[in-house]
């Protein structure tokens, strides 16, 4: 039963953007991936092939000379010589792949040890150029004096270092620094203003002092560095191959590599802007969002020559930077921009980093390329979950405080991580090689490939992405202190991870599939998909893996139901904004139905199952004697009693999620959960009664494909449902009255 | 040693001036004319604005008077010195570098040095002059470039007619 409420606004409080794990290291880490990806195609492209194909010249001429079975004319045949061959050219490149991947990885050493040094020699070089010097306390007492308040107010582990140019009259300041060791530079202007204007000088000091209290000097120097290693040690080598070798193919890499610099820049200056606007809220911690710090931002330099132009800068506009101190929000969402920088690096590292992978274990792997495919995969979601995961639970957290904060839909995240991935996979390193040839003109196999690859792409962003916001809205009700608060975000992205591998994994092999199914035209692409992805969808549904991970998303939005609704108290959820005030109450109690629910509606959809499913059998057994059943008999049979549970486990999702609604699609596979391994039973037990045999191998394939086929059948319509599920009459944590 | 004479008595030239001039930059006389004296080429050269990683501040780049007046002293003194060794012939730069120094000191202190020959009408309309254009030169806006040129005449004509 639904409680009544005063419908009462959202908290005027700002909310605290420091509360939430920061993105920072996640994005540093994604232009660190674009980087080396960028860096491997480079390479791959520039360095000398000469010895790579006179190996494979040889390994050819041995695959021919191999006695290995003839074909015949059978496909068992066809596959056996397939696979002889295969191995005899696997294990003959093996060696010169191997070194060539080596070299690859010297490169990247190279580049990773030139940006080390970069990093290195940045504050020495900053300092010259700033003709800075230190600022002895007899200089300006007053200034060394306050700077030191400043910093112990700031909460700084130690105090940076005071540095200062007396001959440059703007009234600036700028940090730098080094592993932990800081200095903080003032130009001669900004003292000068200490004796006029002192709350223009603290605010200021306050916001450079914030970029030491957020840890930004290290991310962002090194983000400078990394930049500035991957013009001078890949770009810049391009460059000089582009002059002075016969590489003729070097032209048509040229627009590839060129869009690479531009990828990269834009996502290192988007890491630096992003460290603005952190830095200001924290310096308007003391005076408030109408505070000095506004006010100056107002002041500040604007990069003029409108958006286009600021798209370079380091800086967000004065504008933006004075919304994001008033209005705190922005940094609590993640932009199509922001999730086209995700799906980007995804996109462009994926096919190297599998091929790196691949060519360097080539001989040692067995796995039929599996390890190469999942380790991409893995290091390709602890970025994506990063980023993309970690700016919906902030989000989410947003509309439970605020419910008009809501996003009207998710599907602009998921279309700017497909619209990068595309554009990411179209720069790469493996569509700039067509191995196989095509019966259509290149631009055309592209648009068809990368049209039928972003449709199933954007559909399962989109479905991972409302997991994530289920379950971050779910468990931010069960986290009323920072500590909880922590524990849940960790253990809901390492989840949002396990279903993220398998994820970018499938997606990345559908992509290989529709491009190997381009080759044989437009309509045969489109059809040839569609049956690659229904039967690979078939094969997996009897897989155990599936089962466990349906048993790890269901089972952690379920577990939150498990948890006990906090108490109300002073401290209650107080860590989600900047001013003080009092604690938050959940308000909402709309899920105290939902386990019932589900578990009436499974029983009676078994009962309907076995209402139906008996007599058939019976039937079945009755009409059709064991001796006259052909093998073609038994395996219909069995598909239709495991479709006939699949479909009343649809029907069971479907009465139990009604028209939609909050945790439509958690209440769907909880439902196909509980009814799934009941049907199975009365199915294996049916079997049973009428003399067949209970294998152990039969029982689980036949759970995993109830379970998994249930599940996903509830799930099908989930990315297409309404979201949000509709307005709710206020925000459900409120202020405590 | 007459070097460093001349050099103080600059500097203190200039600080009086600084507290007509630029009256906020008394407080940090001391550390701006070291820093003008470590490198004076720095203290006069063009800044171009550049959006600094990590950095912040407000409006565009002020000027900071204290060099330009270090700079502006120092060159009209230097011009004086000329000017008074080609008048006076043999011995003239010892004769006139004295002289200077004691039109300083007296700028500094009427008390100390009572008897000193003072500018002529013609030689303070022409430091005048030279102390404006060189100050604007050094980009000191119009009004405080009048302002320096005109304490620095009234300096040096208070000091003749002590």
């Amino acid at each position: 039963m639904r409680r009544q409420h005063a419908d009462a606004g959202p908290d005027p409080r700002r909310p605290d953007p420091f509360a939430f794990p920061s993105d920072t290291d996640f994005r540093f880490g994604l232009l660190v991936v674009a980087v080396l990806s960028a860096t491997f195609f480079i390479y791959d492209v520039i360095l000398p092939n000469g010895a790579l194909v006179s190996t494979y010249r040889l390994c050819l001429s041995q695959v021919l000379a191999t006695n290995g079975p003839q074909p015949t004319g059978s496909l068992g045949d066809i596959a056996a010589s397939g696979s002889a061959r295969a191995q005899v050219l696997n294990s003959c490149r093996a060696r010169a792949e191997r070194s060539r991947v080596g070299e690859e990885l010297l490169a990247l050493i190279g580049v990773a040890g030139l940006a080390g040094a970069i990093y290195a020699v940045l504050p020495v070089w900053r300092r010259r150029r700033g003709g800075y010097v230190d600022m002895v306390p007899s200089d300006a007492p007053e200034v060394v004096a306050e700077v030191e308040r400043l910093a112990d107010t700031a909460g700084l582990r130690s105090r940076p270092r005071i540095l200062w140019n007396p001959l440059n009259g703007s009234a600036a300041a700028i940090v730098f620094g080094a592993l932990g060791r800081y200095q903080l530079a003032l130009s001669g202007g900004l003292v000068i203003r200490f004796y006029e204007d002192p709350e223009v000088f603290r605010a200021v000091l306050r916001h450079e002092l914030a970029h030491i209290r957020n840890g930004d000097i290290d991310k962002t120097y090194l983000t400078v560095a990394v930049w500035y290693a991957f013009a001078a040690g890949a770009l810049l080598p391009f460059g000089v191959s582009m002059a002075f070798f016969d590489h003729s193919f070097l032209a048509d890499m040229f627009w590839r590599i060129a869009g690479l610099g531009v990828v990269v820049y834009l996502i290192r200056n988007s890491v630096l802007r992003a460290r603005e606007s952190y830095a200001d809220v924290r310096a308007s911690f003391e005076d408030g969002p109408a505070g000095i710090m506004s006010r100056i931002i107002g002041q500040s330099a604007v990069v003029r020559g409108g958006s286009w132009r600021r798209l370079w800068a380091v800086h967000p506009s004065p504008a933006e930077r004075q919304r994001t101190i008033t209005d705190t929000a922005s940094l609590f969402r993640l932009t199509f921009w922001d999730a086209g920088a995700v799906g980007l690096t995804i996109g462009l590292a994926f096919p190297n980093l599998e091929l790196t992978i691949g060519l360097g274990t080539l001989g040692f792997d067995r796995s039929g390329g599996v390890i190469s495919h999942g380790l991409a995969a893995l290091l390709l979601s602890v970025l994506l979950v990063g980023v993309v995961g970690s700016a919906v639970w902030r989000s989410a957290f947003l509309s439970l405080i605020d419910d008009r904060r809501r996003p009207a839909s998710l599907l602009p995240i998921a279309l700017g991580v497909t619209a990068g991935a595309v554009l990411g996979h179209v720069l790469s390193f493996s569509s700039s090689v067509d191995v196989l040839g095509s019966a259509l003109p290149s631009l055309a196999r592209i648009a068809i490939v990368e049209s039928v690859w972003a449709v199933v792409f954007t559909l399962g962003t989109l479905g991972l992405v409302r997991w994530i916001w289920a379950a971050a809205e779910t468990w931010l009700r069960r986290a009323p202190t920072a500590r909880s608060l922590g524990r849940a975000m960790t253990a809901g992205l390492v989840a949002a991870m396990v279903l993220c591998v398998p994820w970018i994994g499938a997606m990345f092999l559908v992509r290989d599939l529709v491009e190997f199914a381009a080759n044989g035209g437009a309509l045969a692409t489109v059809g040839i998909a569609v049956a690659v992805v229904g039967l690979g969808s078939l094969a997996v549904l009897a897989t155990p893996a599936l089962t466990m991970l349906i048993c790890v998303s269901t089972g952690f939005l379920v577990a939150a139901r498990l948890v006990p609704r906090p108490a109300v108290t002073d401290e209650a959820w107080r860590y989600g904004f900047i001013e003080n005030g009092p604690g938050l109450q959940d308000r909402d109690g709309t899920q105290s139905s939902m386990f019932r629910r589900a578990i009436v509606a499974a029983l009676i959809g078994v009962a309907i199952y076995t209402v139906v499913m008996l007599p058939a059998a019976a039937s079945w057994h009755l009409l059709k004697p064991r001796a006259a059943r052909s093998d073609t008999d038994v395996i219909t049979y069995y598909v239709m009693l495991v479709a006939l549970a699949v479909l009343i486990q649809g029907y069971v999702a479907a009465a139990i999620t009604g028209g939609g609604g909050r945790f439509a699609g958690l209440r769907a596979v909880l439902g196909a959960l509980i009814a799934g391994p009941g049907m199975s039973a009365v199915l294996l037990l049916t079997n049973l009664a009428f003399g067949g045999g209970l294998d152990a191998g039969f029982a689980l394939q036949t759970v995993c494909l109830v379970v998994n086929g249930g599940a996903l059948l509830a799930l099908l319509a989930l990315p297409l449902a309404r979201f949000p599920p509709g307005r709710r009459s206020g925000p459900v944590l409120q202020a405590q009255t | 040693m007459a070097d460093d004479t001349l050099h103080d008595l600059i500097r203190d030239l200039s600080r009086s001036l600084i507290v007509s001039v630029a009256p906020e930059e008394v407080r940090l006389f001391g550390p701006l004319s070291a820093a003008y004296y470590r490198d004076p080429a720095a203290a006069t050269r063009a800044r171009k604005e550049r959006d600094e990683v990590l950095g912040f501040g407000v409006e565009a780049a002020a000027v900071i008077a204290t060099p330009i007046v270090l700079s502006v002293v120092t060159d009209v003194v230097r011009h004086l010195t000329q000017r008074l060794v080609a008048d006076a012939g043999e011995h003239g730069a010892q004769v006139a570098e004295r002289g200077v120094q004691a039109l300083l000191q007296r700028a500094r202190s009427p008390e100390a040095v009572p008897s000193v020959p003072g500018l002529t009408e013609a030689q303070l309309r022409e430091v005048r002059e030279r102390a404006y254009e060189k100050a604007r030169e050094l980009r000191l806006s119009d009004a405080r470039s009048a302002l320096l040129a005109d304490a620095l005449v009234g300096s040096l004509s208070a000091s003749s007619t002590a």
